[in-house]
């Protein structure tokens, strides 16, 4: 190994290889704290020339590699393979070239998710997909996770909106994928690579499309009596043809958190649930929106408030942004839970998901993507006591079966990991899997980019959906 | 239950690919029309055994776009594969077979307050729309609507991947790998798809075409939703709510009203019957450039400034005027700085030419994925991009 770490220093340099245990120890998990790793060493490559090099010199060790952004992944997915290198592309974060005529932006992969709409905001543009993370969140991780978040709902998650990406393969070849126009030659290797979960190669370079600001933004905040009649606010309006920019759910538990907390944003803590709405778009039709929103919101019982400022509107984003942070002042850690279902089940999974948190004794509560489907059951508990820790991973496991039984999926956003991979049985069958690793094995035939992701460890043993067989499967 | 339906070769329908396989200079001496997913996988489990090679195809509205074909020996005919599974009116999600006719799925779509998220030209298949990833003139990217897709690949396995849901990263996304690839990874047998919901308001416009920048800022208003520059005319389709769709009117540089079946005709110069036709891609910019270019080799061209795409038609079929054409079509890619696609064209065109452009240094990873996905080579053997 010391062979490996003199010839990552002869790369990137001695200050940027990380390789002492007290430097590690930041490394051995992502922001899922339960699933953890030591990685041999840390790099921090400055160029693309640095990536390649550094993963054929892995290669030429037979040490797998893993790539790194901020490491706010919620899947486990930038934690090494024991003894693994990680390939942090933090010091990358250069916006390369903006294009407001074209609409389009170069960045590295170490931009930070926010940091990229502020270097083109003179441009009128914006880059859609915004985690809740984005004040950390790094691009490459958005690439290889797919992120979504509040916006999605109008704007798509990362996928729509990448156009090109270069990468590091994992024999060290780097190559250009995609196309400025959104439509290169052959397959579309971009959309293959857009959620690979950093186990196809290493993005060194991302194309990103740029929408324009819209005219007008108005928010609004619906306090109902129950999450159950938010839900059906929720479908009513999105049965309605209305398409707005989020439409947001928090439930009473985290309301309580929130409002116990310094990001207490004066909500009722007698509220049931509240509901944000943000509708975006021609200020014609937005105004007009903004009473069809009211409508619905009034007659499943909501009281209901319009943003009057800036200042207003960032007191109701509050609620639904400073749930994280007041959940994680409860206890040492915070699990962040991602499933999604049909819109329709939303009412009676939210029930079950609470019950479930209640049996197994567990604070719970619940911050979700509520017009996507995208649940975000969040559990605070602590990871040192044993006990706790085994009710929450139960839990978790019971959640997820409940989420598929309803005809929805063990991830909407955050991704499978090491966290979920021995659940992706209950959703795809042995050839489904089989597919995804000819896929996987196109880039890496020997799996050494980011091994022990995504797919179930002892393969197909785990019990599986009886639905999830043979040509008689129910429709997903 | 395999139905080998012989071919029929009914009076030289559209909806009949040989016309393309004779030129092909292939001749298919037998026609599967499979009417489950079942029955599919075992025929083409069976000729990857056997290593007969199947060209597979919908309504073959789309066939002409394409490498010859090095081989085939059976036709596979998704259509017997009809019909809708699902439609789930509230979360506006439909899933069907693979070859059911997109008219049919449209008026199942407007029925319940949707619309369809795609609109190529020709009335072809679900399959085959998603095969060849057809762009209409409304909706460029046939993959942003595709949540879920049953495929059966080149060994005969029946595969899932993705879902109902709107919202879902659970596994690799494979669709995005079967959409375009022209049935070369696998043949779709299904898919759920996410329904647009229908606009309250739809009014369409035109006039000369203002300049290049004029022209795009139209296309880009926030309610255009098609917008093409055909024979010197901007044609602008508004399509949202109608106080939207009132302000935008308002900002166009177009003012005659005109009926939506205007966008759909159009339709016939980006799907038309020309000796030649190519579709150029770029960026906004490069755009006008590229169509100049084209029209000065005598191309009839049709612009879509917004979703960056560029057709040209030539109707020349000499071959020295052909070759001026496919000459001056490279350099209007370089212009628009995209890439050329020959959509259409004679045979020795396609000998010459690898009609989607050559992967160049990606040619590795695509042979690779060939390899795992059609290890016997069965699937429209030759016709994809780099003749895989
Ligand atoms: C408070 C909080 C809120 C969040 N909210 C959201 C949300 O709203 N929506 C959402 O989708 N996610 C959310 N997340 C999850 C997380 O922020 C996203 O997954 C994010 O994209 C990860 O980015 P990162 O830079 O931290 O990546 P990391 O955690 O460092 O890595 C994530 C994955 O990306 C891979 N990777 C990183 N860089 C590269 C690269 N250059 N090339 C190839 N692969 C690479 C890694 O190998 C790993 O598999 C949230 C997380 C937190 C902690």
């Amino acid at each position: 190994m010391s062979q490996l770490h003199a010839a990552l220093r002869a790369i990137v340099g001695p200050e940027a290889c990380l390789t002492r245990a007290e430097e590690l120890y930041v490394y051995e998990a992502d922001g899922l704290t339960v699933h953890s790793a030591r990685p041999s060493a840390v790099v921090l490559p400055a160029d693309t020339d640095q990536v390649a090099r550094v993963v054929r010199a892995c290669r030429a060790h037979g040490v797998p590699f893993v790539p790194r952004g901020a490491g706010t992944g919620l899947s486990g997915g930038a934690v090494a393979a024991d003894d693994g290198v990680i390939i942090e592309c933090s010091r990358m974060d250069r916006v390369l070239q903006i294009s407001g005529d074209d609409r389009l932006a170069v960045v590295q992969p170490g931009v930070v998710n926010a940091d990229l709409s502020k270097a083109v905001a003179h441009t009128g543009l914006f880059y859609a997909p915004d985690p809740s993370s984005q004040l950390a969140c790094t691009l490459g991780g958005n690439v290889a996770e797919n992120s979504g978040g509040p916006h999605t709902l109008k704007y798509g998650t990362t996928t729509n909106h990448v156009l090109a990406l270069e990468m590091v393969l994992p024999d060290g070849e780097v190559v250009r994928l995609g196309s400025r126009s959104g439509h290169a030659p052959g397959f579309d290797l971009v959309g293959a690579v857009v959620g690979g979960e950093g186990t196809l190669g290493i993005v060194t370079e991302i194309t990103v499309r740029l929408v324009p600001v819209p005219e007008s933004v108005e928010t609004l905040l619906g306090i109902f009596p129950d999450v159950v009649s938010a839900c059906r606010a929720v479908g009513a309006i999105t049965k309605s043809g209305l398409v707005p920019a989020a439409l947001e759910i928090v439930d009473r538990r985290t309301i309580e958190a929130v409002e116990a907390s310094v990001y207490a944003a004066g909500l009722p803590t007698d509220a049931g649930a509240v509901l944000i709405v943000e509708l975006d778009g021609p200020e014609a039709g937005v105004a007009r929106q903004v009473e069809r929103v009211r409508e619905f919101a009034l007659s499943h019982g909501a009281r209901v408030e319009v943003a009057r400022d800036e200042a207003e509107r960032q007191r109701f984003w509050r609620a639904r942004k400073g749930a994280f942070g007041a959940m994680g002042r409860l206890a040492p850690d915070l699990y962040v839970h991602d499933a999604v279902v049909p819109r329709a089940k939303l009412p009676e999974i939210l029930e079950r998901v609470c019950e479930i948190g209640d049996r197994y004794r567990l604070r719970l509560c619940n911050v979700f993507h509520a017009g996507d489907g995208n649940l975000h059951p969040n559990i605070c508990f602590d990871r040192r006591d044993a006990d706790e820790l085994a009710r929450v991973v139960a839990a978790g496991e019971e959640i997820l079966r409940t989420c598929v039984e309803a005809g929805g999926v063990i991830s909407g956003e955050h991704g499978i990991g090491t966290e979920k991979r021995e659940y992706m049985p209950l959703l795809f069958g042995e050839a489904d899997l089989d597919a995804m690793a000819r896929l996987r094995e196109s880039f890496d035939p020997e799996r050494v980019c980011n091994p022990g992701k995504v797919f179930p460890s002892t393969r197909f043993c785990v019990e599986s959906n009886p639905k999830a067989r043979g040509y008689d499967r129910v429709p997903l | 239950m395999n139905e080998a339906v012989r071919d029929a070769r009914a009076g030289g329908t559209v909806s009949d690919p040989p016309g393309a396989v004779a030129e092909d200079g292939l001749e298919v001496a037998e026609s599967l029309r499979p009417t489950d997913a079942a029955a599919l996988a075992d025929q083409v489990g069976d000729a990857a055994a056997a290593g007969r090679a199947l060209l597979v195809h919908g309504a073959g509205t789309r066939f002409e776009t394409g490498n010859p074909a090095l081989r085939a020996d059976v036709r596979l005919d998704t259509r017997g594969l009809s019909g809708i599974d699902e439609l789930d009116a509230d979360e506006g999600v439909v899933r069907a077979w693979a070859g059911t006719p997109l008219a049919e799925l449209r008026e199942k779509a407007v029925a319940s307050g949707h619309e369809l998220p795609f609109d190529p030209p020709g009335e072809g298949t679900l399959g085959g729309t998603l095969a060849s990833a057809a762009a209409g003139l409304r909706f460029a990217n046939v993959r942003d609507a595709v949540l879920g897709l049953d495929v059966v690949l080149g060994s005969g396995e029946a595969t899932r991947s993705g879902g109902r849901v709107v919202k879902n990263v659970t596994g690799y996304d494979l669709a995005k790998l079967h959409v375009g690839a022209f049935g070369s990874l696998g043949v779709i047998t299904a898919a759920w798809i996410r329904l647009r919901p229908a606009p309250e308001a739809v009014r369409v416009f035109e006039g000369p075409a203002p300049d290049a920048r004029a022209s795009l800022a139209a296309a880009r208003l926030a309610t255009a939703r098609a917008a093409a520059i055909h024979d010197g005319r901007l044609i602008v389709e508004l399509a949202g709510d109608a106080p939207s769709v009132e302000a935008d009117r308002e900002r166009l540089p177009v003012r005659e009203e005109t009926a939506a079946e205007r966008v759909d005709a159009l339709r016939d110069v980006q799907g038309g019957r020309a000796v030649l036709r190519v579709r150029v891609t770029g960026v906004a910019s490069g755009l006008p450039a590229a169509a100049a270019c084209l029209e000065g080799a005598g191309g009839v061209t049709l612009s879509l400034p917004a979703q960056g795409l560029l057709y040209a038609a030539f109707d020349d079929s000499d071959p020295k005027a052909l070759g001026a054409a496919l000459e001056a079509a490279g350099r209007a890619a370089g212009l628009a700085g995209g890439e050329l696609r020959i959509e259409r064209a004679p045979l020795a065109v396609r000998r010459a030419h690898d009609v989607f452009g050559d992967p160049g240094p990606l040619r590795g990873i695509h042979r690779a994925l060939k390899q795992r996905f059609d290890p016997a080579g069965i699937l429209n053997p030759g016709r994809f991009a780099g003749r895989l």
